[in-house]
């Protein structure tokens, strides 16, 4: 009801009253300042940022001396820098992940719906990865991967010595290894998403097919995935972000990038740019590109996926 | 953790039936799906038990083995990653870092929440989305800008400079949330505390954060988990020993030139303890949080 | 002190929607007024108009000569009884019936005493430290009560406070609200659709149809006299029966034909409906109450109606009966000026009478009976506006 009448157009009040209304009239002000707080705070440290993130892109900056215009320059020399695009691809491999997660999560949050013996258990175990911080989850798998330590010691116990590596500090494995260690450490929350959706599943229509003798399998795919559309594209895109803006606490605890640039990541290149090599006007245009990646995934997969629904 | 998988209540005999015999249980598959869910539980758990194994172990027993109990048993890792690491130091640090951010998104979400869910203002809605559309920024693309416009602010290596922009990047979904759950209170109990004579905060602090309790619980937990294992940030912006906090400070154990593993696993066991037990006890809250934002 | 007067109030939402058009009612001080009509007549607006929920797009409400239209909700003297009580889950009963004396400032030794007194009154003593989720829903209707009660306001607003409860204690309960306006002689507003609370309440009863006012008056009246064919046959259950007839006026004499009787109009019905000779003859909508159906039991009468029994519905304290009239047609009232789901509008069963009778009567189904109309019983209706003529 008051959202109807918050449209009435005001000259029309005015007119039948003469005078417009104290309600709506205080109600205006103290709106406005319940809202303040939150709507400052977001202009302050993301708003502001964001500005001049956008700004100093165009830029040439050290830090101490102003910043020069450039134009487009930051983002020329971009497409041409190796390691930037060294960086990018290691961010698509990272993402090559996400269809494992997607469909492993749910086959996962599927079991726990259909109450498989132990669910809860299960339940509350496989979000304790989401919980340890990404640097203890970081550096513990750097602990567990030394060449000397636990893991390779236990693949010696078990006879399999000739299997035993360094692990972060070759190129063919580090990579690899930090995928299945973000895998790991997303997939409870991956499953919960899948949980919290499937509540809204009507149960019936599982149970409609169980009686027409759909098996596990066939419930899922057949039943269950065509109703979690939209959840499943959440965890879609949840997950590819990740891959490309939340892996600077794996990659700074685990490899530092290497060996050579096989772990590099974007965002490690503008930490790296921006605050140890000084180059702040090409690290925020690599933060402008990296935001706008990260807006483009969004709403690729969005449309890409909601294209089949009219 | 109710509502992620509420059981739908399944009256009637044929439904009774149907659950005494699903053919589902007596698949042959069952038991491979259990020992897969079971690998996975184990690997969830495996960090507790590696880090508490390790942290009761000497360095010469580490040396000797890092699997399977330890032979000697002492606290001396706990102690030194405690005093003389500055573990201590900087679990403080992360919970005055991290009381701070909590209590500040909540009054930012409760005053916002309550703006736009149950008060009349011209913009109201194009507020929201514009408090919301900041949830599409990735804050690891505003690493160089944030860092001198804190420099700039005087807030470098002070507590403030992380509570302010924790609090500021998890506003968009604290507010979604918030507003939401105010969004679905009976509006006529808004409407009698406007008849009964209760003004617009008077409504606020008498009857809206009371009925917001369990909104506000779930923000609590959600952010205190944010807050205390957020790194880049922290590792950007709080740089001097005393206002580091537990996840930037763990790492100078392992960087260090001969690394003590056992005071690092010891210490970073006291890193995660606190989050884990938020995580045990506030469970149902946290879960809350993600159905939220999942079934938005 | 409470008189409250709506003047051509209106409402109109920003989507063009006109909910109200127009109100007048006068309530005096110390009345118990009814707001009645089906879901969507625009009653419940009205009553929030009066609570300052809603806006007024025009028109002035005016309690005791004081304008309310700018006057926020909590310096309007009005308290509110909502449909779903909408008491604090987190306040205990005690803070609850106090809210509105905090909100009041008043000082502690007063609330207590006020509280005291009122749950004196409604019998909730025992349940002051209890939460409203642990009552009984009887409890928290009498909670709601006596927060609206404890401010001692020149107005109570009622939202079908009944419509949660189930039928035996909605009776119960409106026994007490009843017994507590009469006690406080507080003017009350009460908005519902169920007639029987409306007969049973109000002093007065206001008919609402789709925004506009169709009849105000005592509950005799209304149910009695209706206005129109609408209020004929929302009010009573079932409504009243509307017959297509054919007025005759030959001089004194004053008959009108339904189907193939031709009923005299009697001392009464010309008394009361004097306009009625006066249109000198042609088509009118007779509307006559169900239980104004007799069977003469061999008695001779000349306001008799012959009729086939199609149908008979048992109800335990009387018997419905459905009859068909020879020669009858269906009502030539437009479906318009009668609520959607009345008879008039509803198809086959239009064309059947419907009598109420004693449970010891007995019908067979396709006999066929002579039925005879109690004196007074006929109101006559213009069959193109539906009004009382």
């Amino acid at each position: 009801m008051t959202t109807l009448t918050a449209r009435l157009p005001k000259g029309r009040l005015a007119r039948s009253h003469g005078s417009p209304k104290r309600r709506r009239a205080r109600g205006s002000r103290w709106g406005y300042i319940y809202a303040a707080p939150a709507v400052a705070l977001v202009i302050a440290f993301i708003g502001v940022p964001l500005g001049s993130v956008i700004y100093h892109g165009f830029t040439s900056w050290n830090g101490f001396s102003p910043p020069r215009w450039v134009g487009l320059d930051n983002f020329k020399v971009m497409w041409e820098d190796p390691i930037f695009l060294r960086a990018i691809r290691n961010n698509v491999l990272f993402a090559l992940s996400v269809p494992i997660e997607v469909v492993g999560a749910l086959i996962l949050a599927h079991l726990i719906h259909e109450r498989i013996p132990g669910w809860r258990f299960f339940r509350s175990t496989f979000f304790l990865p989401a919980i340890y911080s990404t640097v203890v989850i970081g550096i513990l798998t750097s602990v567990v991967l030394l060449p000397q330590g636990p893991f390779n010691q236990f693949l010696g116990d078990v006879g399999l010595s000739g299997l035993q590596h360094n692990w972060l500090e070759s190129t063919g494995t580090a990579l690899g290894a930090i995928i299945l260690v973000v895998v790991w450490a997303n997939f409870g929350y991956s499953v919960l998403i899948y949980l919290a959706g499937m509540t809204s599943l009507d149960p019936q229509l599982a149970e409609a097919a169980r009686l027409d003798g759909a098996g596990f399998w066939k419930i899922l795919w057949k039943v269950h995935a065509p109703n979690l559309r939209r959840v499943i594209e959440l965890v879609f895109v949840i997950n590819t972000i990740t891959a490309f803006a939340y892996m600077l606490p794996y990659i700074y605890t685990m490899t530092h990038g290497g060996p050579g640039y096989s772990t590099f990541a974007t965002e490690y290149y503008i930490y790296e740019t921006g605050f140890s090599g000084g180059h702040l006007g090409y690290a925020s245009a690599i933060g402008v590109m990296l935001a706008l990646i990260v807006l483009v995934i969004g709403a690729v997969q969005i449309r890409v996926l909601t294209r089949g629904e009219k | 953790m109710e509502a992620a998988t509420a059981p739908t209540a399944r009256p009637g005999l044929w439904d009774r039936m149907v659950e005494r015999v699903p053919p589902i249980h007596r698949s042959p598959s069952r038991a491979a799906q259990i020992v897969g869910m079971l690998l996975l539980a184990i690997s969830a758990i495996f960090p507790l038990l590696f880090m508490l194994s390790g942290a009761l172990r000497t360095p010469a027993d580490w040396n000797h083995s890092q699997l399977g109990l330890p032979t000697t048993s002492s606290l001396e890792a706990f102690t030194s990653a405690w005093g003389s690491a500055n573990i201590g130091l900087y679990i403080r640090n992360s919970a005055i870092v991290t009381t701070g951010t909590v209590i500040l998104s909540l009054i930012v979400a409760a005053t916002a929440g309550y703006a736009f869910s149950q008060q009349d203002w011209r913009g109201k809605r194009a507020t929201y989305l514009f408090v919301l559309a900041w949830l599409a920024v990735p804050p690891v693309a505003l690493m160089v800008p944030v860092y001198y416009e804190m420099s700039s602010l005087g807030l470098i290596n002070t507590y403030w400079s992380v509570i302010l922009l924790y609090t500021a990047l998890n506003t968009p979904f604290n507010v979604y949330l918030m507003t939401s759950y105010l969004r679905g209170l009976p509006d006529e109990l808004m409407e009698a505390a406007r008849i009964d004579g209760a003004g617009i905060h008077a409504t606020f602090v008498q009857v809206i954060l009371p009925m917001a309790r369990p909104a506000l619980a779930t923000l609590a937990v959600f952010n205190v988990l944010y807050a205390w294992n957020e790194f880049v940030f922290a590792l950007l912006l709080l740089q001097t020993e005393s206002v580091k906090t537990a996840t930037v400070g763990v790492l100078q154990l392992q960087g260090r030139f001969s690394v003590n593993y056992p005071v690092l696993v010891a210490g970073l066991l006291l890193t995660s303890l606190p989050v884990i037990g938020v995580y045990l006890f506030f469970q149902r809250y946290l879960v809350r949080a993600i159905v939220a934002g999942a079934v938005k | 002190m409470g008189r409250l007067v709506l003047d051509k109030v209106r409402k109109q939402y920003g989507d063009g929607v006109v909910a109200v058009k127009g109100l007048d009612i006068d309530v005096a001080d110390g009345e118990f007024l009814v707001l009645l009509g089906p879901s969507g007549c625009g009653k419940t607006t009205a009553l929030r108009m009066v609570a300052g929920l809603e806006e007024i797009t025009d028109g002035t409400i005016e309690l005791d000569g004081r304008v309310l239209n700018d006057v926020e909700p909590r310096a309007r003297d009005v308290a509110m009884v909502f449909q779903n009580y909408a008491l604090y889950p987190h306040m205990s009963v005690r803070a609850n019936i106090g809210f509105p004396l905090k909100q009041r400032k008043l000082g502690k030794a007063e609330r207590e005493e006020r509280i005291g007194a009122v749950a004196e009154t409604l019998g909730l003593v025992e349940q002051l430290d209890k939460k409203p989720g642990q009552l009984s829903g009887g409890q928290r209707q009498r909670v709601a009560m006596g927060r609206a009660i404890v401010r001692e306001p020149s107005l109570f607003l009622m939202d079908e406070p009944l419509s949660n409860l189930d039928a035996k204690l909605r009776v119960q309960m409106r026994i007490e609200i009843h017994a507590v306006q009469r006690r406080f002689g507080t003017t009350t507003l009460y908005v519902t659709h169920d007639q029987v609370e409306a007969m049973t309440l109000g002093d007065r009863v206001a008919v609402m149809r789709e925004g506009v006012l169709q009849q105000i008056a005592t509950p005799a009246e209304a149910y009695g006299a209706p206005a129109n064919v609408f209020v004929a046959t929302f009010l009573g259950n079932p409504g009243m029966n509307l017959f297509d007839g054919e007025l005759e006026v030959d001089g004194d004499a004053v008959a009108v034909r339904i189907g193939e009787a031709r009923v005299p109009l009697d001392e009464a019905e010309l008394r009361s409906q004097p306009a009625v000779r006066a249109r000198g003859g042609g088509a009118v909508v007779v509307g006559v109450r169900p239980e104004c159906l007799v069977v003469p039991n061999g008695i001779a009468t000349d306001r008799g109606l012959g009729a086939k029994v199609e149908l008979t519905e048992d109800l335990g304290s009387n018997v419905l009966a459905y009859f068909s009239i020879p020669g009858m047609h269906r009502t030539p009232v437009a479906p318009a000026a009668v609520d959607g789901k009345s008879p008039a509008a509803a198809g086959a069963r239009d064309a059947w009478a419907l009598g109420r009778f004693g449970r010891n009567i007995h019908f067979d189904s396709g006999s066929s009976v002579r039925l005879a109309l109690e004196p007074g019983a006929m109101r006559f209706f213009d069959p193109d506006s539906g009004t009382a003529i």
